[in-house]
């Protein structure tokens, strides 16, 4: 019997600040409140869901007296809407135990937490540096069949890029030019896979299931990487003397191939998991092309390509809760976000412990702390706590600490210390 | 009375030959667990030292003595989120905002459940005959009183319990946990009782930190027993619903 549905409106309104004390000129880098509404509902046989959020970043975007007079204020409080899902599922329809969702959602499959190689359906929203792992809803159609403790899970759905930060944060993701060769004008293309039913298209395929105790899924995906890579780049010596360039930047999304394995345990009491993600990237060749003769040796140049060797990104982790309440939770880590060649895998740890105190109002994050494994300078320190005084208010404190050295992407990031403070109440 | 019929045999027995405490504790879980499931909207009200209150409610369904599917309604930050507890210490959590189910592993079965006094050790199953060994130290005109010490093996982080037992119900009226070190930690109370489909029911259960000055009220409303609920509800892919 299909019963009516339950209709239900919530969300967050959030405000999120953050200040950079270790960039050259010290300054604002976040200023933002954000309405986030979630409407959703459900019967037995059909639930939707939907997310859009209203944000507003309080750096006004005046250029002129224009910007000041515009009947929207958009000038003074430029205001960005963002739908993030918006889906339809219907369960136990045309027979029991499938589940088909279409629409734009999120799709998450992995076991780690936070970094998750094997979870390539949903593109991921890096504009955060704090909230790594955050997903975008994408559009397709996503079918899955349960039996008991096992379930096939099929997902058909169109190319969608990663959203990456902004300067400077995108520096962990794009090799800089090196500092001798002095950029005039620099001109980027992306070119997106071309529309039609193959071009953009991507699939999924994953089984999952419990096993004396230990769950475990093996994943197939095709598709895209989400992040661009240089497909052409042509330079063009603009003033020799002061040995000046143009560049014209033509970028493309490589495709490949993904085997994914994950498990989940709890061995001795311990939260064990894992997940392995063997890329095998298709053919993607970056054209380099000098305009004219080279009298600087720009062919020394050298940008971050996608190479045509299959590798392999894998997380483990474990965590504990010890006496007193103090959770730890620890992740070996090959592969961070931005690094997905062979060439460019680093190790990792990532280390998180909290507390809770006063009824668990205050909580205590000391050590939220990412290490280079073998280079042990190139550090991420992030102590924070969060309080919450009433029901469905959320403070957070804490700072961003960055040692980067060599050509780690954390020495590119290293004058970004940041502290931050984010208030958010859900209703 | 269904859950008592279940152990008259073993009563009737008892008054022959004379109770023991372990006889009374099997009787107090199969009381306790008699209908085969049950459906309720569970209403947790969480008072401080200084008498502030919380409310949290959730939908909670239970199948047996250890499949448990508890969906949280409010407050706002924690609707969705869902707790799956199977037997052998099998769980899962649901968090709505990252769309991930997270196996937990039974480390946080000592851990306080969502702000309550409450382990998720608690809601996890119900039956203390399977840990405890129980011994009558005490009676009067309406109770038994036992001591129920852990089973050689088992993890608790009691050092021993003591319960009163009513006894024409056989349910428990009152249970006081101590810590380790002997000392009076926690204070369970059955407050109220109703008799649904002939079953003995609490609807009220108050549990006291008293280390804590914290403490728990937990009311079951709308309850439903014997609706035949599906083994398909207490899985991954129900609580993602």
């Amino acid at each position: 019997m299909i019963l009516l549905l339950v209709s239900d409106i919530n969300g967050d309104v959030l405000g999120y600040y953050r200040y950079c004390f270790g960039c050259d000129t010290a300054r604002w880098t976040w200023n933002e409140e954000r309405l986030e509404l979630r409407f959703s509902g459900s019967s037995d046989k059909v639930s939707y869901g939907a997310d859009f959020r209203f944000r507003v970043f309080g750096i006004p975007n005046i250029n002129g007296l224009s910007d000041i007079q515009r009947r929207d204020k958009g000038g003074i409080s430029p205001i960005y809407v963002q739908p993030r899902e918006a889906f339809i599922t219907l369960y136990d329809i045309p027979f029991g135990g499938l589940e088909v969702s279409v629409g734009k959602k999120v799709i998450s499959w992995g076991k780690a937490d936070g970094i998750n190689p094997t979870s390539q359906i949903s593109v991921y929203d890096y504009e955060d540096f704090f909230d790594i792992g955050a997903k975008l809803g994408t559009n397709g159609i996503n079918i899955r069949y349960s039996l008991g403790n096992f379930w096939v899970e099929g997902v058909f759905s169109t190319f969608s890029p990663d959203a990456i930060p902004p300067d400077p944060y995108s520096s962990v993701f794009f090799s800089s030019f090196p500092d001798t060769i002095n950029i005039v004008a620099l001109n980027d293309t992306i070119n997106i896979p071309k529309n039609g039913l193959r071009g953009p298209s991507e699939f999924a395929i994953r089984f999952a299931g419990t096993v004396k105790g230990i769950d475990l899924s093996l994943i197939y995906f095709r598709g895209y990487d989400g992040i661009p890579y240089p497909k052409r780049i042509d330079i063009t010596p603009y003033n020799l003397i002061e040995k000046q360039v143009k560049i014209n930047l033509i970028m493309e999304y490589p495709k490949y191939h993904m085997l994914g394995f994950n498990f989940a345990s709890t061995p001795f009491n311990l939260g064990f998991w894992g997940e392995f993600a063997l890329f095998i990237p298709d053919s993607f060749e970056t054209q380099k092309r000098l305009l004219l003769p080279d009298p600087f040796g720009f062919d020394s140049v050298t940008l971050t390509f996608q190479p045509n060797k299959p590798f392999l990104r894998f997380v483990l982790g474990w965590d504990y809760t010890f006496p007193k309440g103090i959770y730890a939770n620890l992740q070996y880590i090959r592969g961070f976000i931005n690094e997905r060649s062979a060439d460019s895998l680093r190790d990792y740890f990532i280390l998180r412990m909290e507390k809770t105190f006063f009824d668990g109002n205050l909580k205590v994050m000391p050590a939220n702390l990412l290490l280079e494994v073998g280079n042990w300078g190139n550090i991420v320190w992030i102590p924070a706590f969060e309080y919450y005084p009433v029901d469905n208010l959320t403070a957070s404190f804490g700072v961003l600490l960055i040692w980067g050295k060599g050509d780690s992407p954390l020495a590119r990031m290293e004058k970004i210390d940041e502290a931050f403070f984010r208030i958010k109440y859900s209703f | 009375m269904k859950g008592l019929k279940a152990i008259l045999p073993m009563l009737l027995a008892g008054n022959l030959y004379g109770l023991s405490g372990n006889d009374i504790l099997i009787g107090v879980d199969s009381v306790m667990n008699a209908p085969k499931d049950r459906k309720t909207l569970m209403k947790m009200t969480l008072i401080d030292g200084k008498g502030n209150e919380r409310v949290r409610t959730a939908e909670s369904y239970q199948k047996g003595r250890d499949k448990r599917l508890i969906k949280f309604i409010t407050p706002a930050d924690q609707k969705g989120v869902s707790f799956l507890a199977l037997p052998n210490d099998v769980m899962y959590v649901y968090f709505p905002a990252f769309r991930s189910v997270r196996r937990v592993a039974s480390h946080i079965k000592y851990q306080e459940f969502a702000g309550t006094d409450l382990t998720y050790n608690d809601l996890g199953s119900f039956g203390y005959s399977k840990d405890y060994n129980a011994e009558i130290v005490g009676e009067d005109d309406v109770s038994y009183i036992l001591k129920l010490t852990p089973k050689p093996g088992t993890d608790k982080p009691y050092s021993y319990l003591k319960m009163w037992v009513d006894k024409k119900t056989f349910l428990p009226q009152k249970v006081e946990h101590y810590d380790k070190s002997g000392s009076l930690w926690k204070v369970m109370r059955i407050e109220g009782v109703k008799n649904i489909k002939g079953y003995n029911i609490p609807y009220k259960i108050s549990v006291e930190n008293v280390k804590k000055k914290h403490k728990t009220i937990m009311e079951f409303e709308n309850m439903e027993v014997d609706v035949g609920l599906s083994d398909d509800i207490f899985t991954v892919s129900y609580m993602r619903r």
